[in-house]
């Protein structure tokens, strides 16, 4: 990675991911090699550091999905691709991963959904909006241990508040935990109470950021609402959108805590998730091995998700960044 | 003034009063399980157990005892020591969180160098993996660090563990989440003030921190707020790479309090168990109040139209 | 461009595998200390003592830090809430874990022993923390815990008693204390105040379904037609109960003893599961039979604490526990009558350690005599009297458990005392994915309770698919 960085100040080499806004810049080596130098500066001691402190211990990790290691005791051994193929043999495994996926998926929707709608709200000059805000946000202050022992008080089959409301309104009890659609239901609106509040958030950061000459220009344009915010709004949000949703994706994808301790991964195994499941592997069972290879498969899987994803999005952004800065330009600057 | 009761008088069209009932409405729905929290803080333990529970449980004889564990901690807690290192750690973890994200931010989004979409989705990779699997090689790892806690160059001692560095070691390491954020926030401010700038003179650390710092300020309050309540809330490094009881931190300490509150075979003291949770929460609710102010002030009012 | 990128990449990827090869091996290669560094802390050690490491235990901890030094705050908090420090041996105690820990350190010190105490929490964060230290061979001096530590014996990871405190132990103390640490014929651990299950009912309850309450049941027969009589005099109001039984520890370890008294079993003696066994069967039609004795979906909720609540609450009449639940019973006003587990036709008295706070020395601890001669402290007449003043559990101690003082002073617990001392096993311990094997069995049980399926064919699935598991 250093030297790859060293390299970057050979002349004239291969341009990635130039954004629009550079490309006004003269394409002189001289600049480039400048540029190099400083984000050499810039970059490496945070890197060396980080590699120490976490890509080290997160390889090493990886590297023991290449061990069979049962048990504190004994000394790992090498066994190449079992655990990998054990993973894709084993429903156990494929099908957390599965699931992960689309708990994952859902979660992400929902929030962001719920979260934009919230920051359009927000980003009216309300009364108490900053009271708003900090309302919606509260749940993701809170710890999870905590917080999913309240709504198991809530949800609890015998003496649980919902529960003894059904039943005071004459209607049977639930049993949640024994509901396949129940428990993947509760997991969803806890995640997503938790997690509203700080999608709102960042989305506003995003509207807010939004340049309002964009606006004005659309406003004397003639442009309606709606036609404001497909045409400004949304494109002007897309790089949030880009980190939003990534973060989005790769938090709920290993969405776990609210699986330990609201379902346990019942019933009958049937809300168990992947990193319930290496969990499991790694500390239950001493499983080394297998807890690494499935971390490997699905940190590959949201890898591939991702750079599929910011590549799209960082593509379509250059042309908007272009259109853009060459309206602002027009507009006054 | 004028401008006031304008802005009153806009708050009764129907647009506004459809937002007002939204934001509250589902404010409330969200803001029910703590209020339910609360309200179960006033119980004693042996009224809790025998309550019928409803939509929000009042307690009959209400008792402040849960909360005044809260502040006096128990014979074995020194809450005032936790509340200070848990202050001292947020705010370290905080410091160098947004200094990383906003250079490395920088770097991503305005240098032009070779690699540098390699090396920025290779980090960005290494977040997508369960936090689980690093657990044991980094403890590994901070036993065996070199030359410190009785180590010679790998063994003999306990490294790190269970010493200040634990929590002070992370620090100048790159942010990457931030660092996205930064990167994605700062593509979209126009070059020409980086230009302007560069020709009156201005070297690159001033284009960061005074020209496109006060434009990032709604994305560093972001980032300050989700790193300090992160670290605020944390438990896992406390618990995990600490013993000693100098070294506890709020919630870790609280965590312990409440484990003891919920011995084999008993219903847990939920009554406690939920007051002390509550009192995690509560500085972590003032950084968050402190902090959202910063996201008011969006880039619209800080001058970007030029 | 492309290749390049990737051979970028990969180089990275390669170096960063070398170093954590070096680092692996640097692990593994590791040996124990000299001894002579101390662990970080503020704790410094009085010259001419040996200091050892003790992971706290709920149920005695008075703090962390050194012992010493923590009795000051704790008499203090006891006295401003009106608690007298005072203790006679024979009498009640009302400051057990102040009193336990004195006893400790006086003891010790005679042997110019100090105690060090550290808390790594229950349950799974103390295994979590006790794996990682094992691995780094950062580990105190003794260390506590309760299902995973037979687990750790059989992988050789924690030092077996010598011989002659070993026949100590045998001779004079109550089984259900070492009898589940014991691995090929030596004991790996110690408790000094486990637990066995009893039955349990509210008399209450019992009276309201038209039961003599004071009538000891014996049989299964006689508890299957008491909690259908109960629960049918309830009426939705409170039911008939019996045993918790969810797919977690917490259930395994309470209707475990039901298994061992039909003669049953959940793994054979080579650590692979045994689940289709007739008895086992037999045990689960029980279990299906009792579930209709309970509200909807209460005997196997995934938070035990909902099914003590319940209890509590007097909601259901019967349940199999262990001893505690005769002091807690009474904070919540109950009346409860208490009796040994009832036996099916064929079976014989049986039970399973519950509650067990199993204290063992790692094979890498730094002073291993000295933390034997900890536990010895923990078997010895002073901390048993003591445990016996206490009233909540039972000593181990078969010279206190069974004289005739006790016996009359603490009927309640002599009951328990005599669980104790029968025929009591732990948990085992699969040979491989453990979690797994425990998995399939607990959703195989909460099936046969919940849904109409034959118990033997999901017995039999569940046998299947452990042994691909485990083999």
């Amino acid at each position: 990675m250093i030297s790859n960085e060293g390299k970057a100040v050979e002349p004239d080499g291969g341009q990635l991911a130039v954004t629009g806004g550079l490309r006004k810049f003269p394409r002189k080596s001289a600049v480039k090699r400048r540029d190099g130098l400083i984000a050499a500066i810039i970059l490496t001691p945070m890197i060396l550091w980080w590699l120490v402190l976490s890509g080290f211990p997160t390889l090493f990790g990886f590297v023991l999905g290449f061990f069979e290691w049962i048990g504190i005791s004994d000394s790992p051994k090498f066994v190449w691709f079992d655990n990998y193929v054990r993973f894709f043999r084993d429903p156990l495994y494929y099908q957390a991963l599965w699931r992960s996926i689309w708990l994952g998926g859902l979660v992400t929707s929902i929030t962001l959904l719920a979260g934009f709608g919230a920051s359009l709200l927000m980003n009216m000059p309300l009364f108490g909006k900053g009271i708003y805000r900090s309302v919606w946000y509260i749940p993701a202050v809170t710890s999870t241990v905590a917080t999913t022992q309240i709504f198991n008080i809530l949800l609890d089959t015998n003496n649980g508040v919902i529960n003894n409301i059904l039943i005071s309104m004459g209607k049977p009890p639930i049993v949640w935990q024994y509901s396949v659609f129940w428990g993947v239901f509760w997991i969803v609106v806890y995640s997503v109470w938790k997690g509203v509040g700080g999608a709102a958030l960042i989305w506003l950061a995003g509207l807010q950021s939004v340049d309002t000459a964009l606006y004005e220009a659309a406003d004397i344009d003639g442009a309606g609402r709606f036609a404001k915010l497909m045409h400004v709004t949304l494109p002007g949000l897309k790089p949030i959108a880009t980190y939003i949703v990534i973060t989005n994706l790769i938090s709920a994808i290993q969405i776990y805590e609210q699986v330990l301790f609201m379902t346990n991964g019942g019933p009958y195994g049937q809300t168990e998730v992947l990193v319930f499941r290496i969990y499991r592997d790694a500390f239950w069972d001493f499983n080394l091995g297998m807890a690494g290879a499935s971390s490997l498969i699905m940190a590959a899987i949201v890898l591939t998700a991702t750079v599929f994803y910011y590549r799209w999005s960082t593509v379509s952004d250059r042309s908007i960044t272009t259109r853009r800065s060459r309206k602002i330009r027009k507009g006054g600057l | 003034m004028q401008e006031f009761s304008k802005k009153l008088a806009v708050q009764f069209k129907p647009k506004y009063l459809f937002a007002h009932l939204v934001l509250f409405g589902v404010g409330l729905v969200l803001l029910y399980p703590l209020i339910f929290m609360v309200t179960v803080g006033f119980f004693t333990e042996e009224e809790f157990m025998t309550t019928v529970l409803g939509l929000l449980p009042f307690a009959k004889q209400p008792t402040w005892e849960n909360f005044l564990v809260l502040f006096n901690g128990s014979a074995d807690a020194a809450i005032q020591q936790y509340f200070l290192n848990s202050t001292i750690r947020t705010v370290y973890a905080t410091f160098w969180a947004l200094l990383t994200a906003l250079l490395a931010g920088y770097v991503f989004a305005r240098l032009k160098f070779r690699g540098k979409e390699v090396i920025f989705l290779t980090l960005l990779a290494t977040q997508m993996i369960p936090a689980t699997v690093a657990l044991i090689p980094t403890y590994l790892q901070f036993a065996r660090w070199p030359f410190a806690g009785g180590n010679n160059i790998f063994t003999g001692g306990t490294g790190i563990l269970d010493t200040w560095w634990v929590y002070l070691i992370g620090g100048p390491s790159i942010n990457i989440m931030g660092a996205f954020l930064v990167k994605q926030s700062m593509e979209k401010v126009p070059y020409e003030l980086d230009e302007a700038a560069k020709v009156d003179g201005a070297g690159t650390l001033r284009i960061i921190f005074r020209i496109l710092l006060p434009l990032q300020m709604p994305i560093m309050a972001f980032i300050a707020i989700t790193t300090a309540l992160a670290t605020w809330n944390d438990f896992i490094t406390p618990f995990f790479y600490t013993s000693s009881d100098h070294l506890q931190t709020l919630p870790a300490a609280i965590t312990r309090l409440s484990s003891a509150a919920a011995s084999p075979g008993t219903v847990p003291n939920w009554p406690l168990i939920i007051t002390l949770s509550l009192g995690t929460t509560l500085p972590a609710l003032l950084l968050f109040f402190f902090f959202q102010k910063y996201i008011v002030q969006g880039l619209a009012n800080t001058g970007i139209k030029g | 461009m492309k290749i390049k990128k990737i051979a970028a990449l990969t180089g990275t990827a390669l170096l960063a595998a070398a170093l954590s090869a070096c680092g692996g091996g640097g692990a593994a290669t590791t040996e124990n200390g000299t001894g002579a560094e101390k662990a970080g802390g503020e704790v410094s050690s009085t010259p001419g003592m040996t200091t050892i490491k003790v992971l706290n235990e709920g149920a005695v901890s008075i703090g962390v830090g050194k012992l010493d030094d923590l009795f000051a705050a704790k008499e203090k908090e006891y006295t401003d809430t009106g608690v007298s420090l005072d203790y006679t041996p024979g009498s009640p105690v009302e400051t057990f874990p102040l009193q336990y820990q004195k006893i400790m350190s006086e003891q010790l010190k005679s042997k110019k022993i100090e105690v060090v105490t550290e808390d790594w929490g229950w349950g799974e964060p103390l295994i979590q923390k006790q794996t990682a230290g094992f691995l780094a061979k950062n580990i105190p001096d003794i260390i506590v815990g309760e299902t995973q530590m037979p687990g750790f014996a059989q992988q050789g990871l924690l030092e077996p008693f010598p011989d002659e405190m070993a026949d100590e132990i045998r001779e004079t103390v109550s089984p259900a204390a070492w009898k589940p640490m014991e691995v090929d014929g030596k004991i790996y651990g110690l408790a000094a105040q486990p637990g066995v299950s009893n039955l349990f009912w509210n008399k209450k309850l019992v009276e309201q379904a038209g039961i003599d309450p004071n009538k000891t049941i014996t049989t299964w027969q006689e508890l299957r037609d008491n909690v259908k009589k109960v629960t049918e005099a309830g009426a939705g109001k409170f039911y008939g109960g019996g045993v918790y039984a969810a797919p977690n520890f917490g259930g395994y370890l309470r209707y475990g003893a039901l298994i061992a008294i039909n003669g049953g079993s959940f793994a054979d003696d080579s650590g692979q599961p045994a689940f289709n066994s007739p008895q086992n069967a037999e045990t689960v039609a029980l279990l299906k039979d009792l579930n209709a004795a309970h509200p909807p979906g209460l005997m196997v909720n995934n938070n035990e604490g909902s099914y003590f609540d319940a209890w509590n609450k007097g909601q259901i009449a019967y349940l199999i526990d262990g001893p505690w639940r005769v002091q807690e019973s009474k904070t919540a006003g109950l009346d409860l009558g208490m009796a040994p587990i009832p036996l099916s036709p064929n079976g014989k008295a049986a039970n399973v350690t519950i509650g067990a706070a199993f204290h063992s020395v790692p094979k890498d601890a730094k002073n291993k005599e000295a933390a034997f001669e900890y536990i010895k402290v923990m078997y010895g007449e002073q901390i048993q009297q003591l445990v016996a003043d206490s009233n909540t559990r039972s000593p181990i101690l078969k010279s206190i458990g069974e004289s005739q003082k006790y016996q009359d002073k603490h009927p309640e617990m002599y009951l328990h005392y005599q669980a104790m001392s029968g025929d009591v096993t732990g948990l085992p311990t699969f040979t491989k994915d453990n979690s797994k094997a425990w998995q399939l069995w607990g959703d195989a049980v909460v099936k046969s309770i919940m849904t109409d399926g034959d118990i033997q064919s999901l017995l039999d699935e569940a046998q299947q698919r452990a042994l691909n598991v485990t083999k």
